[in-house]
């Protein structure tokens, strides 16, 4: 956790001046590594499309859900196609809506901000490493 | 010596100013950015103070909530209304520039929301975590103090104020707002225009200070260049003029320095020769004194002047320095152009009594006329000018009034008769000049011709005594006139031209023109040249005071002249010392072998009278045989 959050301060300070598009790329990047656990990473992301694929190094983003590891949508729509991708949200609201999805990575207040559901970590069988302990909640608010 | 060798050499105090310049700029530059950062970052603080008094005020309400309930987290979270009130006294903060307002509240290590004053997407549940990610956040709560958040992490976030909610001292939550970076950019923005200003202001000082310290520098050179004679780099007069206006001269000691027979150097050598004696005449002069406290300053030719700065202890005094600098230069071996080596000597004027001068102008001149001395008594010496020894002694006439006796016309031509020696017969006068005072006393030469020795007056008093002797012989036709007239006149061509053109030649030939020895030394050839034309126009020429100088026989007898008038002082002792007859008979040998007249001056005795025409001397003059008089006495006819 505490690297995670190393990670994420230095990334975020490392990035400050840079734009949030890009800090959001980074973190993706860094999240769907740890949470897929393959070497290369597909991502599946229709609000941004490809527009982030030059700041990832350890994933690409995909067209098609179905062909993604891990998808992260701001709407029920989106998730048409996925199968059993591991789905993430942009907006909080949205855990509520989307049973399937594990957490949420959304922007809120300008900053970025990461939760995960235990409950649905389980249903899905996410497992994470300890670095995410912190953003592991038991409920949705 | 190149410009940057100069720069260094004689400029320390730009190298001084350009240094302080420049630093001063750096310290500028650095002052101007700390200085702005400190203005943007009174600016941010300024647009935080307002909010923050509200929050403060809001931030109040709820630890009066919370001490009354007893957990505020609590009671917030299950109170909606209450919520929802807070939340609306929560949106009185929203402004453009604080773009969220909310209130967290600590669960564990992590913060939670518990208002939130925004809408939309961006309003956050109850209970929904808070993502901080700075280390600042949870400090701020342990610490349960007021803090601000300068945030460099995030595009839209400026800065964020933290206000702590306390209820018992515990930090139950806290109440947050973010200030955009639109206004903290704006903020910045505003200070980096007024630093971009500031720097052009610098920019555009440092080019005004270059262009104004480069203008001085050049100043400076093109100033030492006009102040600075070329062949001897001391100073000239220039930079005399310019010192009148920034020193007291009378602070200075004066002394004049001649070199010795120069013009003769220069016949002899070439001027190239003298060029090089000039110079180390000069690097001599300025090794003895001290740099920046005495000065150096050549007149003109081979005259120099020295300012020294009063010192009495040795081995500054003034005498001292001068004997320093006799010596240097008598002693030095001045190698010439053409390899030869020669000696020369100064004759130097001092004047350590400037306090008691009048002027600057007068104490120049008391230092000239001790220098007149020292030449006048032989050269190669120091004379010092002193005023009571010179007042009692020689009794000299002040400038001005000499000026104003000429201007009221109290100068008198007087004349003493010169006799054949064989027979006393008046063969002819002399002509002498006299000063009356206003209360009809009369002045001899010896009170005033010193005084005004190569000045103007000294050309007037030629020209009067001149325009004298034309009057009377014009109206006394057999009558003959000797005058006295100096070498140095004779190569001023107002008065030559008076000689040669304006002075008929029947009255040219009546006329004889005495030329004192000890002028003649230096120019010999230029002054036979002179002696040439005169003699041509009809007058004749006597050598005065001769037996005195350092004119040699050779010399004399290339001259061409008509009469040798036996110096006073060998006269006065002709009849008692068998040496000086000795001397006095050779003279008139040698005279009457070139088929030169002798006069013997200063016959005060019928002895001396008979001595000298025992020897053979042609004319005698003297008091024996008649004393200096007013025209009138000898001329009665003659009307001025």
């Amino acid at each position: 956790m505490r690297r995670f959050l190393l990670y994420f301060t230095l990334a975020a300070n490392l990035l400050a001046l840079e734009s949030d598009l890009k800090l959001h790329a980074k973190m993706m990047d860094k999240l769907a590594v740890d949470l897929v656990n393959k070497e290369r990473v597909k991502i599946y992301d229709p609000t941004y499309g490809r527009s982030y694929d030059s700041y990832l190094s350890q994933s690409d983003t995909v067209h098609e859900c179905s062909d993604a590891d891990i998808a992260i949508v701001s709407s029920i729509n989106q998730i048409q196609g996925c199968k059993n991708q591991i789905i993430l949200v942009t907006k909080y609201s949205l855990l509520n809506e989307l049973s399937e999805a594990i957490g949420a990575f959304y922007w809120q207040k300008g900053r970025p901000n990461l939760v995960f559901i235990r409950s649905r970590l389980a249903e899905k069988k996410v497992r994470l490493n300890n670095e995410y302990a912190k953003h592991i909640d038991e409920r949705i608010y | 010596m190149t410009f940057f060798k100069l720069l260094i050499h004689r400029s320390s105090w730009i190298l001084g100013t350009l240094l302080l310049f420049l630093g001063s700029v750096i310290y500028f530059q650095f002052h101007m950015v700390s200085q702005t950062e400190k203005i943007s970052h009174q600016l941010i603080e300024t647009s935080l103070s307002e909010p923050s008094i509200m929050a403060e005020n809001i931030a109040h309400s709820l630890e009066v909530i919370g001490a009354k309930e007893g957990n505020l987290s609590e009671k917030l979270l299950n109170d909606s209304v209450l919520r929802d009130a807070v939340e609306s006294s929560m949106r009185v903060l929203k402004t453009p520039a604080i773009g969220y307002i909310y209130l967290l509240y600590p669960d564990g290590e992590t913060l939670r929301y518990l208002a939130d004053a925004s809408s939309g997407d961006e309003r956050a549940r109850p209970g929904q975590r808070f993502e901080a990610f700075d280390e600042e956040w949870m400090e701020s709560i342990r610490r349960g103090e007021v803090h601000n958040i300068y945030s460099s992490q995030f595009a839209s976030i400026g800065v964020t104020h933290i206000r702590p909610i306390k209820v018992d001292g515990k930090v139950q939550a806290v109440l947050v707002f973010d200030l955009m970076m639109q206004r903290v950019e704006a903020i910045d923005d505003m200070s980096a225009e007024l630093q971009q200003m500031m720097k052009i202001t610098i920019i555009v000082l440092t080019l005004i200070g270059v262009i104004v310290i480069l203008s001085a520098i050049r100043f400076y050179f093109i100033n030492s260049k006009l102040h600075t004679d070329p062949l001897t780099q001391v100073h000239n007069r220039n930079f005399l003029e310019d010192l009148r206006a920034s020193y007291n001269l009378l602070d200075f000691h004066i002394i004049s320095v001649d070199i010795d027979h120069f013009k003769k150097i220069n016949d002899t050598f070439g001027h190239d020769a003298g060029d090089v004696i000039l110079h180390n005449v000069a690097q001599i002069i300025l090794s003895h004194l001290r740099k920046r406290r005495d000065f150096v300053i050549r007149m003109g030719g081979e005259e120099f002047l020295l300012l020294i700065r009063p010192d009495t202890s040795a081995p500054f005094d003034t005498l001292s320095v001068a004997k320093r600098i006799h010596n240097a230069i008598y002693n030095s071996d001045m190698l010439l152009p053409n390899g030869e080596e020669i000696h020369v000597s100064v004759s130097m004027g001092v004047n350590v009594k400037t306090k008691n001068a009048a002027s600057f102008d007068d104490a120049l001149k008391q230092s000239d006329i001790a220098l007149y001395h020292a030449k006048h008594n032989g050269r190669n010496r120091i004379e010092q000018y002193e005023e009571r020894r010179i007042d009692q002694q020689v009794g000299l006439m002040k400038l001005i009034d000499v000026k104003e006796s000429f201007d009221e016309d109290r100068l008198v031509p007087f004349l003493q008769p010169i006799y054949h020696s064989d027979n006393c017969a008046l063969s002819h006068y002399e002509m002498l000049a006299r000063i009356r005072t206003r209360d009809g006393k009369i002045i001899t030469p010896n009170y005033f011709l010193p005084t005004i020795h190569s000045t103007l007056l000294e050309q007037r008093l030629t020209k009067r005594i001149i325009q004298s002797a034309n009057q009377i012989i014009t109206q006394s036709p057999d009558t003959t006139l000797s005058l006295n007239i100096s070498v140095g006149e004779l190569n001023d061509n107002s008065i030559l031209d008076i000689l040669l053109h304006e002075i008929s030649d029947s009255v040219a030939t009546q006329m004889c023109l005495e030329l004192l020895e000890t002028d003649m030394a230096d120019d010999f050839v230029q002054l036979g040249m002179r002696v040439q034309e005169l003699k041509e126009k009809g007058y004749r020429i006597a050598i005065d005071d001769f037996g005195t100088g350092y004119s040699n026989f050779i010399n004399i007898a290339q001259l061409n002249i008509d009469y040798l008038k036996i110096d006073g002082s060998l006269i006065r002792q002709v009849e008692s010392n068998v040496r000086t007859a000795t001397i006095v008979e050779a003279i008139q040998v040698f005279s009457e072998k070139l088929g030169i007249m002798t006069v013997a001056e200063f016959v005060s005795s019928d002895e001396i009278l008979h001595c000298i025409q025992s020897i053979g001397i042609n004319y005698v003059q003297g008091y024996v045989l008649g004393k200096p008089a007013p025209v009138d006495e000898y001329l009665p006819n003659i009307a001025f």
